[in-house]
């Protein structure tokens, strides 16, 4: 468990932790303004603001500093989780009001317009108030788990973003091309901005038959598999994986499976 | 990474290029950020210009630099020095 969790999970992963998608939590005023200042035209600053700051991390001398700030300010205001497919469809359980919005990193990035982010609770009413012209589509639940399926298969690993920490907003459905929250980790070492999922990939070497261009292995977005020509199969580095479970999905002979964080030694603890 | 140094004219006017540098880069170096620093005037007329704000994910393939209209875009081999000019051969 995370330290999140620790904090928020009451022995569940923080985000599979019902009461923390209630809307009591909208009474705290940070969280509401961290909200409002996402949603809409908002985020075009935000993303700006935040990648500048952690682009800070790296300058000498106040580098260290900047970081410290940026690991206690991210949970207080907004941050994301890499999350498997079956934890994305039971979170999509507990939450409410299912719109789905274009992606801002892939406007913002590519200039990409891609309807693959997929929001909850309080955010259709804002999106409605304060950007009343923005795309949006409103989803049933079951729709939302449709689409995140979808998702999946296309290769677009989930990340659940909360609004100040315990409360999830939104499933982020990315790719490594466009997403800024890989980008600020990988970029500037800030691990807030992406933590790694709960689980971490396992690879069954029985059932592994070397496939002749691993298709696994190119499904991973984080680089965590290798070919191991000794042993003629793929490897997972599991201090690289983020347990997003992609690589799951594209291979044929079922040889990779999730497994808790925890009970993988160089994984665990690890965020 | 971060091989590269990129630098982007403050003048780039994204929407009257068409954000080409943006949909060219297959590494997703380029960030669009709001030109005008006021938010309500931002609303009314969106603007914005590029930066490299992702540059350590850039490769030197040189795709972007042919493709800015007014030359705007310089990619620089951190190590030498080198001035990357265009899309390489090797990567055609
Ligand atoms: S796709 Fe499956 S069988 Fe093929 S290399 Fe990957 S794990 Fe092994
Ligand atoms: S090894 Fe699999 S689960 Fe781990 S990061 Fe790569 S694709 Fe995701
Ligand atoms: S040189 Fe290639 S990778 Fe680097 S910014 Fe230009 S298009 Fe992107
Ligand atoms: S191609 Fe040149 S003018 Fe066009 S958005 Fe990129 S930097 Fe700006």
């Amino acid at each position: 468990m995370c330290e999140f969790c620790s904090e928020h999970g009451q022995d569940n992963r923080w985000y599979l932790n019902p009461e923390n998608f209630s809307d009591k939590l909208l009474e705290d005023p940070k969280r509401a303004k961290t909200i409002e200042k996402l949603v809409g035209w908002g985020i075009d600053y935000y993303v700006d603001f935040t990648s500048r700051v952690t682009e800070m991390v790296n300058w000498p001398v106040i580098g260290k500093l900047v970081k410290k700030a940026v690991d206690r300010i991210a949970p207080k205001e907004h941050g994301g989780q890499v999350v498997s497919l079956e934890d994305s469809l039971q979170l999509l359980e507990y939450a409410r009001d299912f719109v789905l919005l274009p992606c801002a990193c892939r406007r913002l990035v590519s200039h990409k317009q891609e309807m693959a982010c997929l929001n909850f609770g309080p955010v259709k009413d804002l999106m409605l108030r304060y950007v009343p012209g923005e795309p949006i589509e409103e989803l049933t639940l079951d729709e939302a788990r449709k689409l995140v399926r979808d998702f999946d298969r296309r290769g677009y690993f989930h990340q659940v973003l909360y609004a100040k920490i315990p409360f999830p907003i939104c499933i982020c459905n990315c790719e490594e091309r466009y997403c800024t929250s890989l980008k600020q980790r990988f970029a500037n070492g800030v691990e807030v901005a992406l933590y790694k999922g709960h689980d971490v990939c396992k690879v069954d070497a029985e059932r592994c038959k070397e496939c002749e261009s691993p298709w696994c292995a190119s499904r991973c977005v984080f680089g965590a598999i290798s070919y191991n020509p000794e042993r003629g199969g793929v490897e997972v580095d599991a201090s690289r994986c983020f347990g997003c479970g992609l690589c799951r999905g594209a291979c044929v002979h079922d040889a990779l499976s999730l497994v808790p964080r925890e009970m993988v030694p160089q994984a665990a603890g690890k965020w | 990474m971060a091989e590269y140094k990129i630098k982007v004219k403050k003048s780039c006017d994204a929407e009257s290029c068409g954000f080409r540098c943006q949909e060219a880069c297959p590494r997703g170096v380029f960030l669009a950020v709001p030109a005008e620093r006021h938010k309500e005037k931002q609303s009314i007329y969106p603007r914005h210009r590029i930066t490299p704000r992702f540059s350590y994910f850039c490769d030197g393939c040189g795709i972007c630099i042919p493709i800015c209209p007014s030359q705007r875009i310089k990619v620089v081999l951190k190590m030498t020095g080198e001035k990357i000019l265009k899309k390489p051969l090797a990567n055609k």
